[in-house]
C-alpha cells in the first residue's frame, strides 16, 4: 500500500511537471504567434496608412530631418576677383616729418616730381635730415689713420678737434637693400643636391661592402 | 630591407590613392519593390502651386536610406510626363513618371544663409557638364531651376553637409535623373512645413 501511494505521488508529480512544461511550451508558441500577429497588425496598419497617405512612406524611408548645428558647405565660398593694379587707398602720412604739406600728400616739385628725395637720395632743403645738426666735413684737418685699412684714411667731421659727429641717421649710400629673392641660389641648390646624393652614395657603399663581406 | 620594387609599389599605391575621386561613392539600394494603389483610389499630391498630381504607385523602400543612397526602378513604367518632388523636411527627392515613382534619393540642400527656394519650378535648362564660375566648382548633370543658378546636380551627398542653395543628389542618381528629365518638367520643392494633402 505505501508502495502504491508512493507511485501515485510520483505519477502526480510527473504529470504536474509535464503539464507545466506543456504549458510553458504553449505559452512560448502563443507568444510567438502573438508577436507575429503584432507584427502583421503593424505591417497592415502601416500599409493601410501608406495607402491612405503616401507621404507616410516618404517619412519611413527618410534619414530624418537635418540636425541643427553647423554644416559644411560643399563648395568653397564665392571667389573674389582681385585687380592687382587697383588701389583705393591714399598714401598715409609720412612718419619722418620730412617735406610734406599735409597728411598723405607728397610735396611735388615744379615738374610734378616728388622732391622728398633728390637724385642722390639725400633730403631736400639744406641737405640735412630734420632734427639733426648739419653735417660738415673738414677736409683740411689731417686725416686719421684707419686702423682697419691704412691705405684709406678717414676724415672725422670737423677735424680731430671738431664737434662731435651727429647722431642722426646716416643716409643710405646706395639706396635700400634689394629684397631677397624667393628662388634658391646656386649654393642652396648645391646643398640640396648634395643632401640627396650623399645618403644614396652612403647606402650604395654600405650595400656593396655588405655583399662583398657576404661573398668572401 | 624593403626592395626597390616594393618601394615602387608603395609609391604607386599612394599616388593612385590621391587620384581616387571622392565623388561617385553613392550606393544604389537593391531594386525596390513597388506598392501599387487600387484603381479608383489613387491618392493625389497637391503641389505648392495648387496643382494635383495623381500617384498610382510608389517604391517600397523598407528601411531608411542613408546619405548617398538612392533607389531607381523604372521597370514596367511607361513613358509619360515626369515631375520631381523634393521634400526638404525629409531630405528626399522623388521622381514620378506617368504617375509612378521611379526613383528616390537622399539630398543635400542649402545651408544657413543659403536657403533653397521652395515652391513649384520648371526645368529651365539642362547641362551635363556645367561648371559654376561663381563657386569655381563642377556641377555635373545640372537641371537648372531658377535664373539665379539654383539647380539639381550631382554632388557628394554626405551627412552634415549643405549646398549654397542647390539640390545635391548622388552622382549616379543625377545621371539617371538627367536622362529622364526634360526641359519644362515640373519640380516641386516642399518646405519643412508641407502644405500638401492627399486626396
Amino acid at each position: 500500500m505505501p508502495l502504491f501511494g508512493g507511485l501515485y505521488v510520483v505519477a502526480l508529480a510527473e504529470q504536474a511537471y509535464q503539464n507545466q512544461s506543456h504549458h510553458g511550451v504553449l505559452t512560448a508558441i502563443d507568444g510567438m504567434f502573438a508577436s507575429a500577429r503584432g507584427d502583421l497588425a503593424t505591417a497592415k496598419n502601416k500599409f493601410a496608412a501608406a495607402l491612405k497617405d503616401p507621404l507616410a512612406l516618404f517619412a519611413d524611408r527618410s534619414p530624418g530631418a537635418r540636425d541643427p548645428g553647423p554644416l559644411h558647405l560643399t563648395k568653397g565660398g564665392p571667389h573674389e576677383r582681385v585687380l592687382a593694379a587697383l588701389h583705393h587707398r591714399k598714401p598715409g602720412p609720412l612718419d619722418s616729418g620730412l617735406t610734406s604739406d599735409g597728411p598723405g600728400d607728397l610735396d611735388l616739385g615744379p615738374q610734378g616730381v616728388p622732391t622728398l628725395f633728390t637724385n642722390d637720395g639725400f633730403p631736400t632743403g639744406d641737405g640735412s635730415f630734420p632734427d639733426t645738426p648739419p653735417v660738415t666735413f673738414d677736409l683740411t684737418s689731417p686725416p686719421v689713420v684707419n686702423p682697419f685699412d691704412p691705405d684709406f684714411p678717414t676724415y672725422p667731421p670737423g677735424g680731430p678737434n671738431g664737434p662731435n659727429p651727429p647722431t642722426g641717421p646716416n643716409p643710405p649710400p646706395n639706396g635700400p637693400n634689394p629684397p631677397p629673392t624667393g628662388a634658391p641660389e646656386p649654393a642652396s641648390w648645391t646643398l640640396m643636391l648634395f643632401g640627396l646624393v650623399a645618403p644614396v652614395a652612403v647606402e650604395r657603399r654600405r650595400r656593396r661592402t655588405r655583399s662583398e663581406t657576404r661573398h668572401t | 630591407m624593403i626592395g626597390p620594387s616594393r618601394h615602387l609599389a608603395i609609391f604607386v599605391a599612394i599616388a593612385v590613392s590621391f587620384f581616387i575621386p571622392e565623388e561617385g561613392i553613392s550606393q544604389p539600394q537593391s531594386a525596390a519593390a513597388r506598392i501599387r494603389y487600387t484603381a479608383g483610389r489613387y491618392p493625389e499630391l497637391i503641389l505648392p502651386d495648387g496643382r494635383h498630381e495623381v500617384v498610382t504607385s510608389v517604391l517600397d523602400i523598407a528601411e531608411p536610406m542613408r546619405f548617398g543612397d538612392y533607389v531607381w526602378n523604372e521597370t514596367g513604367v511607361p513613358k509619360g510626363p515626369v515631375w520631381i518632388r523634393i521634400d526638404l523636411s525629409h531630405q528626399l527627392l522623388s521622381v514620378f513618371r506617368d504617375g509612378q515613382e521611379i526613383g528616390s534619393a537622399v539630398i543635400l540642400f542649402g545651408g544657413d544663409k543659403h536657403d533653397t527656394p521652395t515652391g513649384s519650378f520648371t526645368v529651365l535648362s539642362k547641362d551635363e557638364h556645367y561648371f559654376s564660375h561663381a563657386y569655381h566648382a563642377p556641377m555635373p548633370y545640372a537641371l537648372r531651376l531658377t535664373k539665379d543658378g539654383v539647380a539639381i546636380h550631382g554632388s557628394n551627398v554626405r551627412e552634415g553637409w549643405a549646398t549654397h542653395g542647390c539640390i545635391g543628389v548622388p552622382m549616379d542618381f543625377a545621371r539617371l535623373l538627367f536622362t529622364v528629365a526634360s526641359k519644362g518638367d515640373v519640380v516641386a520643392i516642399v518646405p519643412a512645413k508641407t502644405p500638401e494633402k492627399q486626396g
